[in-house]
């Protein structure tokens, strides 16, 4: 997985590349969101279009993300999830977990 | 697709760079099935899910063992084997309902859980390593639209 980061109004956007799936991942993920809160930045948006698949240990990645930002009282949201991890969230019921949005404009003004 | 049983053979290393040739591998034999794409999504997430614990679990990520797969096409049914070389684990209890989600907080063990609730399916048997078995059968609709082509 990779990981880039672009700024606007107010808002990280982190665009996840690749597979989600554990081992490596875990820290890369773990130490960006560790990063963006040390700044004060507690506004996340992922962007997912490009990561093709999610493993259940991929899932643990992104819980573990979500709850670190919503206990430091911020928020993360998804943007661009496939139809394929949307299938995991579904079956998982992590779907009432993650708000999710197709579009980018949406997802910025919901923070 | 004919009618006859094929079996296709993969190993690929202990190391989850790997997974990504399984995810290609089904797509292309779920493809020649003519499964449709939630049920070709599904057989991906859930073979996915078999060789992630055969790595994780099964070899602790030891590169040296490998961890081997075993594709049964028939007609209507895919079967799928996946076997690593480790020491084995506890076998979850595959019996009964398959219950609700997992709590949404938990950051682990929703591997098994994704794998009953997408296949029709699974089994352990624990010898020399653990196999896991995946069994996916086509839809009505997806055999009548075969028949009918």
């Amino acid at each position: 997985m990779k990981i880039s980061r672009n700024d606007r109004d107010g808002i990280a956007i982190l665009k996840l590349e690749g597979k989600i799936m554990g081992g490596p991942d875990a820290d890369l993920f773990q130490t960006q969101v560790k990063d963006l809160l040390a700044e004060g930045q507690n506004k996340v948006l992922l962007d997912l279009g490009k990561v093709s698949w999610v493993n259940s240990t991929g899932l643990g990645i992104l819980i573990s993300g979500h709850k670190t930002i919503e206990n430091s009282g911020g928020s993360m949201k998804l943007l661009g999830v496939n139809k394929r991890i949307d299938q995991i969230f579904m079956v998982t019921r992590l779907n009432t977990v993650f708000e999710a949005f197709d579009d980018e404009a949406d997802a910025m003004a919901s923070f | 697709m004919t009618d006859s049983k094929r079996t296709i053979k993969i190993s690929i290393p202990s190391d989850l760079d790997w997974l990504g040739v399984i995810d290609k591998t089904v797509e292309g034999i779920t493809e020649v099935m003519d499964f449709d794409e939630f049920d070709r999504d599904s057989v991906s997430i859930c073979v996915i899910e078999a060789a992630t614990n055969a790595i994780q679990h099964g070899h602790e990520t030891s590169p040296d063992k490998p961890v081997d797969l075993e594709f049964i096409m028939e007609p209507e049914i895919l079967t799928v084997t996946v076997l690593d070389h480790g020491k084995g684990f506890s076998p979850p209890d595959l019996e009964g309902e398959i219950g609700p989600a997992p709590d949404l907080t938990r950051t682990r063990g929703r591997g098994i859980f994704l794998m009953r609730s997408m296949m029709d399916e699974i089994s352990f048997d624990f010898d020399e390593g653990t196999l896991i078995r995946l069994v996916k059968r086509k839809s009505p609709s997806e055999s009548e639209e075969e028949a009918s082509a």
